[in-house]
């Protein structure tokens, strides 16, 4: 994703959907090697998220460390470095609960 | 209608400060027609394959820039599809020849991937993810947490994920033109840098160059390898929508369309030549294609299994890990690697896997009826 603004509202159109859902740890693992817009970030956490009806991949909060079978809730946070576009990106991330 | 492999070439895969992605594919169009028995006016039609040149070289247009090598001009285009963008391409190229409407084509793969800075491979890559549904990830990453469902579900142990890389690396050193000539231990992987746990940097392949070619040909020609069957599968573009994590669907589709169309089952395969993107990938590999039973793919590999005197072999060439990954290239490179086997004799039966992204796009061939 290049950050662009009409791209970053898509991608975020659905934000209220999921702050606050809680699910449990599928899979975890954590990237060093980040992409590009995540340098910043690195290391981060990377799941795969059981919720009630569907999976979903998402980037977990600071440095906080997850394993299989954590139960973890949706919240609001800082997604990506600034781009040269200058927005800041904000998104969904997982907090241990 | 049969189709046969009339010829094949593949250049030095690694890091080629001196050749760019116009003379890799060069290189390739013109080994290859001097390893047939065909010239430039008989090829009547080129597939490319390539994944990001637009991206790591600025170059797209890739049909023109191939037909350009030739001195008539065939018609030419370009195929994408991630890392299978090689399968795929050879599939276009299959019902092309199967339509009835060319009798002799040529598929070349390239990539040139090293000019740019790992951070901006990775960027580029990670264009075959689902890039809204999985953002933050990178490829490692996503192969990370279908290693750990592995070892979770089935006891998979680190050593089993190091065992597929040490065997791949000694593959390589009977490949002159493998990316590395370095044979390494278990040890050695155990204790390389943490890429995304429990991946480590000896798990991943490399960054590449390089490019491949076959020419194929419906034509009656005498000592040629037949393609006996081929298959694509697909499934979700983001793991998240996947019925399973340890197993590829994709491939399990792809491979049993190619079985079935070659009339063999996976214990007449002598060799293979397998997408290991990472070490975890061979193992889902060789169970997906029903070598092993799922769950027994690391242990097959760390007792031997999958090497010389064991049940197949698999990556005889040093696989993605040791030869190399010039995405584009790849698939081409597997079909041109064991056909040149099956010409010198050394195996009659052989199978190719090829995997696009995390597994949304799997293509299976077989190799093999000697004539």
């Amino acid at each position: 994703m290049k950050g662009y603004p009409a791209e970053y509202w898509r991608l975020n159109k659905d934000w209220t959907k999921w702050i606050g859902k809680t699910g449990e740890v599928v899979a975890t693992t954590v990237i060093r090697v980040p992409p590009l817009t995540l340098q910043k970030m690195a290391p981060y956490t990377f799941s795969l998220i059981k919720f009630d009806n569907e999976h979903k991949e998402l980037m977990g909060v600071d440095d906080e460390i997850l394993k299989i079978g954590d139960r973890v809730k949706c919240v609001f946070r800082r997604i990506a470095d600034a781009n040269e576009k200058g927005i800041i990106m904000y998104g969904i991330k997982i907090k241990k609960i | 209608m049969k189709i046969l492999i009339a010829g094949s070439y593949i250049t030095k895969f690694g890091e080629l400060w001196e050749k760019s992605l116009k003379d890799l594919i060069t290189e390739a169009e013109l080994g290859v027609i001097k390893n047939s028995k065909f010239d430039d006016e008989e090829i009547e039609a080129i597939f490319v394959s390539n994944m990001a040149g637009g991206i790591f070289d600025g170059q797209l247009h890739l049909g023109a820039m191939a037909s350009g090598v030739l001195k008539n001009y065939p018609p030419a285009m370009r195929v994408e599809g991630a890392c299978a963008s090689g399968g795929l391409a050879m599939i276009v190229a299959e019902y092309a020849l199967l339509s009835g409407k060319y009798k002799t084509v040529m598929v070349v793969g390239a990539e040139k991937m090293t000019d740019v800075s790992n951070q901006m491979a990775t960027e580029g890559l990670n264009g075959a993810a689902d890039t809204e549904a999985e953002f933050g990830s990178t490829f490692p990453g996503l192969y990370a947490l279908m290693a750990q469902r592995h070892m979770k579900e089935f006891g998979t142990t680190r050593d089993q994920l190091s065992a597929v890389s040490v065997k791949n690396h000694k593959h390589g050193l009977l490949n002159p033109l493998a990316q590395f000539h370095k044979e390494i231990t278990i040890s050695e992987v155990n204790g390389s840098e943490m890429i995304a746990p429990p991946l480590r940097l000896l798990d991943c392949s490399p960054i590449s160059d390089g490019a491949a070619a076959v020419i194929l040909t419906t034509k009656d020609l005498p000592n040629c390898p037949e393609i006996m069957g081929f298959g694509q599968g697909m499934d979700s573009l983001s793991l998240a929508k996947r019925k399973s994590l340890t197993t590829i669907v994709a491939g399990v589709k792809a491979a049993d369309i190619a079985y079935k169309m070659a009339g063999i089952k996976p214990g007449d395969i002598e060799a293979a030549e397998i997408h290991d993107c990472f070490s975890i990938a061979e193992i889902l590999a060789i169970e997906d294609l029903g070598f092993f039973k799922k769950g027994l793919g690391g242990k097959a590999t760390i007792e031997g299994k999958t090497t010389y005197g064991g049940k197949v072999i698999i990556n005889p060439s040093g696989g993605l890990k040791s030869n190399g990954h010039p995405v584009g290239a790849t698939g081409i490179k597997q079909i041109a690697y064991l056909s040149q086997l099956i010409r010198d004799k050394k195996i009659k039966t052989g199978l190719t896997q090829n995997i696009g992204g995390s597994g949304a796009t799997a293509v299976v061939h077989i190799l093999g009826g000697k004539r």
